[in-house]
Protein backbone atom coordinates (compact mmCIF):
# COMPACT_ATOMS: atom_id res chain seq x y z
CA UNK A 1 0.00 0.00 0.00
CA UNK A 2 1.50 3.00 -1.23
CA UNK A 3 1.56 6.28 1.20
CA UNK A 4 0.13 8.98 -0.77
CA UNK A 5 1.36 11.72 0.94
CA UNK A 6 5.23 11.00 -0.17
CA UNK A 7 6.76 13.70 -1.81
CA UNK A 8 6.66 11.98 -5.26
CA UNK A 9 2.70 13.08 -5.31
CA UNK A 10 2.26 16.00 -2.94
CA UNK A 11 5.93 18.16 -4.63
CA UNK A 12 4.61 20.91 -6.91
CA UNK A 13 4.52 19.70 -10.16
CA UNK A 14 2.75 16.14 -8.96
CA UNK A 15 -0.09 17.44 -7.27
CA UNK A 16 -2.05 20.45 -8.78
CA UNK A 17 -3.23 22.94 -7.58
CA UNK A 18 -6.52 23.01 -6.07
CA UNK A 19 -7.95 26.81 -6.79
CA UNK A 20 -10.71 27.85 -4.62
CA UNK A 21 -14.26 28.25 -6.79
CA UNK A 22 -14.54 30.84 -9.07
CA UNK A 23 -10.96 30.82 -9.83
CA UNK A 24 -9.18 28.90 -12.73
CA UNK A 25 -5.71 28.90 -13.94
CA UNK A 26 -6.28 30.16 -17.05
CA UNK A 27 -8.29 33.34 -15.35
CA UNK A 28 -4.84 33.61 -13.78
CA UNK A 29 -2.83 33.69 -16.67
CA UNK A 30 -5.51 36.15 -18.42
CA UNK A 31 -4.83 38.28 -15.33
CA UNK A 32 -0.75 38.17 -15.48
CA UNK A 33 -1.18 38.69 -19.35
CA UNK A 34 -3.77 41.77 -18.32
CA UNK A 35 -0.74 42.97 -15.99
CA UNK A 36 1.78 42.81 -19.16
CA UNK A 37 3.40 39.33 -17.29
CA UNK A 38 4.00 41.26 -13.57
CA UNK A 39 2.66 40.16 -10.52
CA UNK A 40 2.62 38.13 -6.99
CA UNK A 41 1.62 35.11 -5.30
CA UNK A 42 1.55 35.98 -2.21
CA UNK A 43 0.76 33.76 0.95
CA UNK A 44 2.74 31.99 3.96
CA UNK A 45 4.78 29.29 4.57
CA UNK A 46 3.60 25.73 2.82
CA UNK A 47 0.27 27.64 1.32
CA UNK A 48 0.80 26.08 -1.83
CA UNK A 49 2.82 28.95 -3.39
CA UNK A 50 5.48 26.87 -5.70
CA UNK A 51 1.95 24.06 -6.26
CA UNK A 52 0.33 27.03 -8.35
CA UNK A 53 3.31 28.05 -9.67
CA UNK A 54 3.88 24.86 -11.33
CA UNK A 55 0.18 24.56 -12.38
CA UNK A 56 0.90 28.18 -14.14
CA UNK A 57 3.97 27.11 -15.69
CA UNK A 58 2.18 24.86 -18.53
CA UNK A 59 -0.95 27.15 -19.60
CA UNK A 60 1.67 30.36 -19.77
CA UNK A 61 3.78 28.19 -22.31
CA UNK A 62 0.27 27.33 -24.18
CA UNK A 63 -0.17 30.64 -24.33
CA UNK A 64 3.26 31.20 -26.06
CA UNK A 65 5.26 32.11 -23.42
CA UNK A 66 9.05 31.52 -23.07
CA UNK A 67 9.79 30.61 -19.32
CA UNK A 68 13.10 31.33 -17.36
CA UNK A 69 11.72 30.36 -13.72
CA UNK A 70 14.05 30.27 -10.74
CA UNK A 71 13.51 28.21 -7.52
CA UNK A 72 15.23 30.88 -4.54
CA UNK A 73 15.76 28.44 -1.00
CA UNK A 74 16.50 30.11 2.21
CA UNK A 75 19.50 32.43 2.66
CA UNK A 76 19.91 32.24 -1.34
CA UNK A 77 20.86 36.44 -2.02
CA UNK A 78 21.25 36.14 -5.36
CA UNK A 79 19.70 34.48 -9.03
CA UNK A 80 21.37 31.10 -9.70
CA UNK A 81 22.03 32.29 -12.96
CA UNK A 82 24.05 34.71 -15.03
CA UNK A 83 22.47 37.58 -17.18
CA UNK A 84 23.97 36.31 -20.37
CA UNK A 85 22.05 32.75 -19.73
CA UNK A 86 19.97 32.07 -23.18
CA UNK A 87 17.04 30.85 -21.43
CA UNK A 88 16.89 34.25 -19.26
CA UNK A 89 17.74 36.07 -22.48
CA UNK A 90 15.17 34.32 -24.66
CA UNK A 91 12.81 34.36 -21.93
CA UNK A 92 9.43 36.11 -22.59
CA UNK A 93 8.31 35.89 -18.65
CA UNK A 94 10.49 35.56 -15.64
CA UNK A 95 9.78 33.68 -13.00
CA UNK A 96 10.98 33.83 -9.49
CA UNK A 97 9.92 31.25 -6.90
CA UNK A 98 10.63 33.25 -3.10
CA UNK A 99 11.78 36.26 -4.71
CA UNK A 100 12.20 37.74 -1.22
CA UNK A 101 15.52 35.59 -0.70
CA UNK A 102 17.17 37.61 -3.08
CA UNK A 103 19.10 40.82 -1.68
CA UNK A 104 17.59 44.32 -2.39
CA UNK A 105 20.35 45.02 -4.84
CA UNK A 106 19.99 41.78 -6.94
CA UNK A 107 15.29 42.37 -6.67
CA UNK A 108 16.32 45.47 -8.25
CA UNK A 109 18.66 44.32 -10.78
CA UNK A 110 15.91 41.81 -11.54
CA UNK A 111 13.10 44.22 -12.32
CA UNK A 112 15.36 46.61 -14.09
CA UNK A 113 16.69 43.83 -16.40
CA UNK A 114 12.89 42.44 -16.69
CA UNK A 115 11.77 46.00 -17.52
CA UNK A 116 14.58 47.35 -19.80
CA UNK A 117 13.90 44.03 -22.06
CA UNK A 118 10.19 44.00 -21.94
CA UNK A 119 10.04 40.50 -19.68
CA UNK A 120 7.05 39.66 -17.25
CA UNK A 121 8.25 39.13 -14.00
CA UNK A 122 6.27 36.60 -11.85
CA UNK A 123 7.49 36.20 -8.23
CA UNK A 124 6.16 34.40 -5.19
CA UNK A 125 6.35 35.76 -1.70
CA UNK A 126 5.02 36.10 1.60
CA UNK A 127 4.75 38.97 2.11
CA UNK A 128 3.72 41.95 -0.68
CA UNK A 129 6.79 43.86 -2.35
CA UNK A 130 4.88 46.33 -4.41
CA UNK A 131 3.77 44.12 -7.47
CA UNK A 132 0.28 43.55 -8.18
CA UNK A 133 -1.15 41.22 -6.41
CA UNK A 134 -1.94 38.24 -8.90
CA UNK A 135 -3.50 35.79 -5.83
CA UNK A 136 -3.12 35.92 -2.41
CA UNK A 137 -3.42 32.36 -0.86
CA UNK A 138 -4.71 31.99 2.47
CA UNK A 139 -5.41 28.35 3.19
CA UNK A 140 -8.43 26.78 5.07
CA UNK A 141 -9.42 23.50 6.20
CA UNK A 142 -11.17 23.51 3.32
CA UNK A 143 -8.43 23.41 1.63
CA UNK A 144 -6.59 20.71 3.68
CA UNK A 145 -9.51 18.24 3.11
CA UNK A 146 -9.88 18.54 -0.74
CA UNK A 147 -5.79 18.09 -0.80
CA UNK A 148 -6.06 15.03 1.15
CA UNK A 149 -9.40 13.95 -0.63
CA UNK A 150 -7.15 14.33 -3.62
CA UNK A 151 -3.73 12.33 -2.95
CA UNK A 152 -6.09 9.67 -1.72
CA UNK A 153 -8.79 9.15 -4.46
CA UNK A 154 -6.94 6.21 -5.64
CA UNK A 155 -5.80 4.97 -1.93
CA UNK A 156 -8.12 3.63 0.75
CA UNK A 157 -9.20 5.91 2.91
CA UNK A 158 -6.71 5.53 5.08
CA UNK A 159 -6.40 8.89 6.60
CA UNK A 160 -9.83 10.60 7.79
CA UNK A 161 -11.52 14.19 7.88
CA UNK A 162 -11.20 14.64 11.78
CA UNK A 163 -7.35 13.10 11.35
CA UNK A 164 -7.44 16.55 8.93
CA UNK A 165 -8.62 18.89 11.19
CA UNK A 166 -6.94 17.70 14.09
CA UNK A 167 -3.42 18.02 12.32
CA UNK A 168 -4.35 21.11 10.57
CA UNK A 169 -4.49 22.58 13.64
CA UNK A 170 -1.67 21.08 15.32
CA UNK A 171 0.85 22.58 12.18
CA UNK A 172 -0.67 25.92 12.58
CA UNK A 173 -2.36 26.15 9.20
CA UNK A 174 0.55 24.72 7.10
CA UNK A 175 -0.27 22.59 4.43
CA UNK A 176 3.24 21.56 4.17
CA UNK A 177 4.11 20.48 7.21
CA UNK A 178 0.08 18.85 7.43
CA UNK A 179 0.71 16.65 4.38
CA UNK A 180 4.37 15.46 6.64
CA UNK A 181 2.40 14.76 9.22
CA UNK A 182 -0.17 12.97 7.42
CA UNK A 183 2.43 10.64 5.96
CA UNK A 184 3.10 9.93 9.24
CA UNK A 185 -0.08 8.91 10.34
CA UNK A 186 -0.96 6.75 6.99
CA UNK A 187 2.84 4.80 7.99
CA UNK A 188 1.52 4.36 11.78
CA UNK A 189 -1.93 2.90 10.09
CA UNK A 190 -0.37 1.37 7.01
CA UNK A 191 2.52 -0.84 9.43
CA UNK A 192 -0.50 -1.71 11.66
CA UNK A 193 -3.26 -3.24 9.26
CA UNK A 194 -1.26 -2.92 5.37
CA UNK A 195 0.60 -5.62 3.45
CA UNK A 196 3.57 -5.19 2.00
CA UNK A 197 4.14 -2.60 -0.92
CA UNK A 198 3.12 -4.37 -3.72
CA UNK A 199 2.84 -2.01 -6.58
CA UNK A 200 5.24 0.62 -7.71
CA UNK B 1 -7.90 5.19 -25.74
CA UNK B 2 -5.25 4.72 -23.41
CA UNK B 3 -2.49 1.59 -24.56
CA UNK B 4 -2.59 -1.31 -22.66
CA UNK B 5 1.16 -1.84 -21.28
CA UNK B 6 1.68 -5.52 -20.02
CA UNK B 7 5.19 -6.40 -18.02
CA UNK B 8 5.73 -9.74 -17.31
CA UNK B 9 8.81 -10.86 -14.76
CA UNK B 10 9.49 -13.99 -14.61
CA UNK B 11 9.08 -15.20 -10.88
CA UNK B 12 6.04 -15.67 -9.63
CA UNK B 13 6.33 -13.47 -6.43
CA UNK B 14 8.55 -11.43 -8.16
CA UNK B 15 11.42 -11.81 -5.23
CA UNK B 16 15.17 -11.71 -6.64
CA UNK B 17 18.65 -11.51 -4.95
CA UNK B 18 21.65 -9.37 -5.88
CA UNK B 19 23.16 -11.36 -8.93
CA UNK B 20 19.89 -13.08 -9.84
CA UNK B 21 19.39 -12.96 -13.37
CA UNK B 22 15.64 -10.91 -14.47
CA UNK B 23 13.72 -11.73 -17.51
CA UNK B 24 11.24 -9.34 -18.57
CA UNK B 25 8.42 -9.71 -21.51
CA UNK B 26 6.48 -6.63 -22.12
CA UNK B 27 4.00 -5.62 -24.76
CA UNK B 28 1.54 -2.70 -26.00
CA UNK B 29 -1.89 -2.97 -27.01
CA UNK B 30 -5.10 -0.94 -27.81
CA UNK B 31 -3.01 1.30 -30.07
CA UNK B 32 -2.54 1.73 -33.65
CA UNK B 33 1.11 1.21 -34.75
CA UNK B 34 0.66 4.99 -36.44
CA UNK B 35 -0.20 6.46 -33.21
CA UNK B 36 3.00 5.37 -31.93
CA UNK B 37 6.97 7.19 -31.56
CA UNK B 38 8.55 4.92 -29.18
CA UNK B 39 8.27 2.46 -26.89
CA UNK B 40 11.19 2.86 -23.63
CA UNK B 41 11.57 -0.28 -21.57
CA UNK B 42 14.34 0.06 -18.22
CA UNK B 43 14.85 -1.60 -15.08
CA UNK B 44 15.52 0.92 -12.56
CA UNK B 45 15.18 2.14 -8.85
CA UNK B 46 13.64 5.00 -6.46
CA UNK B 47 13.31 6.18 -3.72
CA UNK B 48 10.15 7.15 -1.72
CA UNK B 49 9.00 9.22 1.24
CA UNK B 50 9.05 12.24 3.21
CA UNK B 51 12.44 13.71 1.63
CA UNK B 52 13.86 14.34 -1.81
CA UNK B 53 13.67 11.42 -4.37
CA UNK B 54 16.11 9.65 -5.70
CA UNK B 55 16.41 7.38 -9.12
CA UNK B 56 18.82 4.84 -10.39
CA UNK B 57 18.60 2.94 -13.78
CA UNK B 58 20.14 -0.31 -14.39
CA UNK B 59 19.14 -1.35 -17.67
CA UNK B 60 17.11 0.65 -20.71
CA UNK B 61 16.05 0.28 -23.90
CA UNK B 62 14.04 2.28 -26.69
CA UNK B 63 12.40 0.85 -29.45
CA UNK B 64 11.54 3.08 -32.16
CA UNK B 65 9.56 2.12 -36.01
CA UNK B 66 11.81 1.68 -38.63
CA UNK B 67 11.77 0.70 -42.05
CA UNK B 68 13.11 -3.15 -41.33
CA UNK B 69 10.21 -2.96 -38.40
CA UNK B 70 7.53 -0.93 -38.35
CA UNK B 71 5.30 -2.25 -35.44
CA UNK B 72 6.87 -1.90 -32.20
CA UNK B 73 3.41 -2.94 -30.20
CA UNK B 74 4.77 -7.29 -30.15
CA UNK B 75 6.02 -8.97 -27.19
CA UNK B 76 9.66 -7.51 -26.26
CA UNK B 77 12.30 -8.91 -23.88
CA UNK B 78 15.06 -8.62 -22.47
CA UNK B 79 17.68 -9.90 -19.80
CA UNK B 80 20.10 -8.33 -17.14
CA UNK B 81 21.90 -9.45 -14.02
CA UNK B 82 20.43 -7.59 -11.17
CA UNK B 83 23.07 -5.64 -9.33
CA UNK B 84 23.97 -6.27 -5.20
CA UNK B 85 22.66 -3.03 -4.31
CA UNK B 86 20.32 -0.83 -3.49
CA UNK B 87 18.21 -3.88 -1.88
CA UNK B 88 14.70 -3.08 -2.13
CA UNK B 89 13.72 -1.01 1.69
CA UNK B 90 10.53 -0.01 3.15
CA UNK B 91 11.22 1.88 5.88
CA UNK B 92 9.22 4.55 7.89
CA UNK B 93 10.48 7.90 6.37
CA UNK B 94 12.46 6.40 3.11
CA UNK B 95 11.63 3.49 0.84
CA UNK B 96 13.91 1.92 -1.90
CA UNK B 97 11.59 0.02 -4.55
CA UNK B 98 12.62 -1.30 -7.55
CA UNK B 99 10.80 -1.58 -11.10
CA UNK B 100 10.35 -2.43 -14.67
CA UNK B 101 8.72 0.53 -15.88
CA UNK B 102 7.59 0.97 -19.80
CA UNK B 103 6.98 4.32 -21.37
CA UNK B 104 4.84 4.58 -24.32
CA UNK B 105 5.37 7.83 -26.20
CA UNK B 106 2.51 8.58 -28.24
CA UNK B 107 2.70 10.83 -31.71
CA UNK B 108 0.49 13.39 -30.26
CA UNK B 109 3.22 13.73 -27.55
CA UNK B 110 1.57 12.32 -25.07
CA UNK B 111 2.97 9.79 -22.64
CA UNK B 112 1.88 6.85 -20.80
CA UNK B 113 3.95 4.61 -18.23
CA UNK B 114 3.59 1.35 -16.21
CA UNK B 115 5.64 -0.16 -13.62
CA UNK B 116 5.82 -3.82 -12.47
CA UNK B 117 6.86 -3.71 -8.67
CA UNK B 118 9.42 -6.71 -7.94
CA UNK B 119 11.77 -7.11 -4.65
CA UNK B 120 15.36 -6.98 -5.07
CA UNK B 121 16.56 -9.09 -1.68
CA UNK B 122 14.94 -9.75 1.69
CA UNK B 123 15.09 -6.56 3.89
CA UNK B 124 12.91 -6.74 6.69
CA UNK B 125 10.11 -4.45 6.85
CA UNK B 126 10.50 -1.38 8.99
CA UNK B 127 8.63 -0.70 12.30
CA UNK B 128 8.28 1.79 14.20
CA UNK B 129 9.54 1.83 17.51
CA UNK B 130 7.75 3.26 20.53
CA UNK B 131 9.67 5.17 23.02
Amino acid sequence: MQNPFATRWTRPGACPFLLPPNTSIEGLVEQLQQQQGWGQIVGPHGCGKSTLIESLKPILEVHGEQLASYCLHEGQRHLPMKWTDCSLQEATQVIVDGFEQLSKFSQYRLKRYCRKFNKGLLVTTHQTLGFTTLISLQPDIRTALRIVAHLQRNHPQVIHAEDVRRHYQDHSQNLRELLFSLYDLFEQRRLATGPRSESA
Amino acid sequence: MVPLISIHLDRPYRAYQGGDELHCQYQVDRVKVDQLQAVEASLLWYTEGKGEEDLGVHYFERNIPTTEDPDIRPMKQFTTTLPCSPLSYEGIIIKIQWCARVRVFMQDGTVYSHDQAFLLGKTPVAQIVQP
